[in-house]
């Protein structure tokens, strides 16, 4: 363990913790700490999480029948499409990166901030900004195109589309701001001996996201650029009737939004990369398996856009190009699977609420990855395209993966963020009823979608009543195990026991700080000679501890 | 940053390499515009893009020194152009071949 | 003057490493910007590839030729006033910066003459588009394109501009030395890629027949 002191001055304050060190509302809204920030995200990415949730509900309770139910057809057209938004580009996208990414690349790196901070704290203001011009777009009368904006629907549309194409752009650039103030962190900010094969996997994952963000998110900004502009200067330039091409805006719509899935999958990754380590005590099967292959996805992510246009008219030669690249994603994410389970033999497992998660991830990620593989071969994909086949599909893959990834997340480094531990069995029902409810909203989709159910119809023939309130069901269920968690996460936040530093016996680097960790990350620089899966050596000491060292410190399950 | 010692001469040498590179530019100009009023058919777009891309090349290299940055950098300037014809050629690949 | 890195850095060359790497990040999100106008361009010459080329043919080559020698020029009197600061020459940077700011004036002036002469001819974006010589879907997504791009040029000459200009007085007010003068550098790196997004539109919108 080196002593070696940091190089500025420790005040009596930057030994306080970063949720005290400073007060007031100013010291939140001005802070340039990335572990605030991170908490400030935390709290608007569950907002977007809450509102999209209840866009869903609406949209389940509707299909509840096969004719109205509660809303007319044009809300319902709104209703999916603000869904959509909502979820894509407020919640799924920013949600690992901004929150987890921002609390832990720093203390992962041992750094005492990530390189920009002040364009962090932008970038959440720019996210707020974005937000909020995509939610006015509800009062200025709502949009009806779906979150993939098709010209020229989109550019003809009676409804108030310009807004939200404006609003996700500014949610794009902060995206952009994220991806690259992260990339420059991981490049110049890691700590004296922290080498690029010694970061924990999680860095290597919201690396090969930033990257990805950097890259593909311009492209969408620029098609959604072109359609609010088409909007309100009639340029036509996706508009056929003045020679237009629509499938061109595909191309570049597709551009990005194929890879943005990889924005949301692989921040995902590599929380349950974290997760299975800790959790099975036991270093990865392989760690640069793990860490190339997000760099491998990364990659190839952006060779398959194609595959989303298989029946809009593109040429053989594209199908069948985009359709055997489509592929090669799916050796990357075995490779990842299968190092993930090889990780678990003889293990030592311990099955708490975030290991839970795992387990989820893992089956949601497989079927959700192979009925992938099953729709990215263009003949099987004419008779699923804009099915519901296509919606279980991604749902089980973006939602499966990120949305269980995220509360595994949340659960596993929740007492890290705050220094308070939850119920365990709490989290264990929660965990589990949030899966069984997920489970029985999607599972009927795909059958519904191979029976012939085209997705985004407002009423439907009555054989396929029984899987949709199957669905609906299921979207209950699944919100109460949601709803729940906010709950006992609350209690925890207000009144739980205190963490300890590392309440679960992790090796990685983020546990060698105080739960929650000091304004500049370690009191002392750890020893990053050491790897962040050491588990055959004895647990270090911890060079962190000793601002709470007074207090009683619980595990959670005590 | 700078050590005393060799700057001076490297001063120098960068203040000769910028002029030369101008001249290039403007060299490369003038031989992209004599080629519009030659007849190369279906080569032309490629000639006057090959040429650009070698003018693109030269700023990006001397004017904003590419050649002493780092690996990552360079990287970073090279998936520019990577990903741009990437994109390109993907949507070719589509429109071409119908 | 003494620059001290800023708190959350170990020391001054850690500080300009992020910043030079995060710059260039950020260009490249500009690239593929403009990279995704130069797709969509792609994809509708391929589908009207005689509409094109007379469109190309009705753009002022002459202009478009003399506008690229400009901007190429000013590239290197953008690339001189880094090389001054590194001399330590105040005069240097602030000589090679009124260059750059007056070439790129001058690109943005004879930009609008182009652009009053597109629009006398009838040739305006979108549905807006009135030319009688050249009546063909093809040639008006070629103009729609056109003043997209080079109006997404412009606005970015502008900030250039404007940027430069900023970096001017703080250089005037002696900010630069020799050893630290990294918000110049990652200005200029700015005005380059300016001229490098033009160096492609001037073959693509002026060259082709």
């Amino acid at each position: 363990m080196t002593t070696a002191a940091l190089p500025f001055d420790l005040t009596e304050d930057s030994h306080a913790d970063y949720l005290r060190a400073q007060s007031g509302v100013r010291s939140w809204l001005n802070t340039r700490d990335h572990k605030r920030i991170a908490l400030m995200f935390l709290g608007a990415v569950n907002l977007s999480l809450l509102l999209g949730g209840v866009f869903a509900l609406l949209v389940r309770l509707e299909l509840l029948t096969p004719e109205r139910t509660l809303m007319s057809a044009s809300t319902y057209n709104r209703m999916f499409t603000l869904h959509g938004i909502v979820m894509v580009f407020m919640f799924m996208i920013p949600s690992i990166p901004t929150v987890f990414g921002n609390f832990l690349l720093p203390l992962m790196l041992g750094a005492k901030d990530v390189a920009f901070p002040r364009l962090n704290l932008a970038s959440f203001y720019v996210y707020v900004f974005g937000s909020v011009l995509t939610l006015w777009s509800m009062i200025a009368g709502g949009a009806d195109m779906g979150w993939t904006f098709y010209a020229p629907y989109s550019t003809t549309s009676p409804a108030a589309v310009a807004p939200v194409g404006l609003g996700v752009f500014v949610l794009g650039l902060s995206s952009i701001m994220t991806g690259l103030n992260f990339i420059v962190t991981v490049h110049t900010m890691r700590a004296k001996n922290l080498r690029w094969h010694k970061m924990p996997l999680f860095v290597w994952s919201i690396y090969a996201t930033s990257i990805i963000q950097v890259l593909a998110t311009p492209v969408l900004g620029m098609s959604l650029l072109l359609v609010a502009v088409d909007r309100l200067f009639q340029l036509g330039i996706f508009d056929p009737t003045l020679g237009g091409d629509p499938v061109l805006f595909q191309h570049l719509f597709w551009f990005y939004s194929h890879p943005a899935v990889y924005i949301m999958i692989l921040p995902a990754m590599g929380v349950i990369s974290e997760v299975v380590c800790t959790f099975s005590h036991r270093p990865p099967a392989s760690y640069r398996a793990i860490a190339y292959s997000s760099l491998g996805i990364a990659f190839v992510g952006f060779l398959t856009w194609g595959h989303h246009m298989f029946v809009a008219g593109i040429s053989v030669l594209d199908s069948g190009l985009f359709g055997i690249l489509s592929m090669f994603v799916a050796i990357f994410s075995a490779i990842k699977v299968l190092t993930w389970t090889a990780t678990l033999r003889r293990g030592s497992i311990s099955f708490e609420t975030p290991m839970l998660y795992f387990f989820w991830f893992l089956f949601l990620f497989v079927f959700g990855g192979m009925t992938g593989v099953a729709v990215a071969t263009s003949s099987l994909d004419v008779h699923w395209h804009d099915t519901y086949f296509v919606v279980a599909h991604f749902h089980f893959i973006m939602v499966g993966g990120t949305l269980t990834a995220y509360l595994g997340a949340l659960h596993y480094w929740f007492p890290k963020l705050f220094g308070r531990c939850y119920s365990e069995r709490w989290g264990m029902v929660s965990s589990i009823t949030v899966f069984t409810g997920f489970f029985f909203t999607f599972m009927p989709q795909f059958l519904l979608g191979n029976a012939g159910m085209p997705r985004r119809y407002y009423s439907y023939p009555e054989q396929y009543q029984w899987l949709n309130v199957l669905s609906t069901a299921g979207a209950s269920i699944l919100t109460a195990g949601l709803v729940s968690t906010v709950v006992y996460l609350a209690v925890a936040l207000a009144r739980g026991p205190r963490a300890s530093q590392n309440p679960w016996s992790s090796r990685s680097y983020e546990w060698l700080s105080a739960s929650p960790p000091p304004q500049h990350n370690f009191l002392e620089q750890p020893d990053f000679e050491r790897s962040p899966y050491d588990y055959h050596l004895p647990e270090p000491s911890a060079p962190g501890a000793a601002p709470h060292a007074s207090e009683p410190a619980h595990s959670p399950g005590e | 940053m700078t050590d005393s010692n060799h700057t001076s001469n490297a001063h120098a040498e960068s203040g000769r390499a910028y002029v030369f590179a101008w001249l290039a530019l403007l060299v490369l100009t003038l031989v992209s515009f004599g080629a519009h009023y030659l007849e190369l058919g279906a080569f032309a777009t490629a000639v006057s893009l090959i040429i650009a891309a070698v003018k693109a090349g030269v700023v990006a290299l001397v004017f904003m020194h590419l050649k002493t940055e780092s690996v990552s950098v360079r990287t970073v300037a090279a998936l520019n152009l990577a990903w741009v014809a990437l994109i390109c050629v993907g949507i070719a690949l589509d429109v071409a071949a119908h | 003057m003494a620059h001290e890195p800023a708190e959350h850095f170990e020391n001054l060359a850690q500080q300009e490493r992020a910043s030079h790497l995060g710059m260039w990040l950020f260009l490249t999100s500009e690239v593929l910007l403009f990279g995704a106008l130069f797709a969509l361009y792609t994809g509708y010459r391929l589908e009207y590839p005689q509409d094109f080329s007379q469109a190309v043919h009705h753009n002022n080559i002459a202009i478009g030729t003399i506008n690229t020698a400009i901007l190429v020029t000013s590239s290197f009197s953008a690339a001189w006033a880094v090389h001054s600061a590194r001399a330590g020459s105040r005069r240097g940077i602030l000589g090679s910066l009124g260059i750059t700011l007056l070439l790129g004036l001058v690109f943005l002036v004879l930009k609008g003459i182009e652009y009053k002469q597109h629009f006398d001819a009838g040739v305006f974006p979108g549905a807006f588009y009135r030319s009688e010589e050249l009546p063909t879907h093809g040639a008006n997504l070629f103009f729609t394109l056109y003043f997209f791009i080079t109006g997404l040029h412009a606005l970015h000459v502008i900030g250039g501009l404007t940027a430069l200009t900023i970096l001017g007085v703080f250089a005037a007010r002696r900010h630069y030395s020799p050893e630290n003068h990294t918000p110049l550098e990652l200005g200029v790196l700015y005005w380059h890629l300016v001229d490098v997004i033009w160096i492609f539109v001037w073959p693509l919108m002026y060259l082709q027949k």
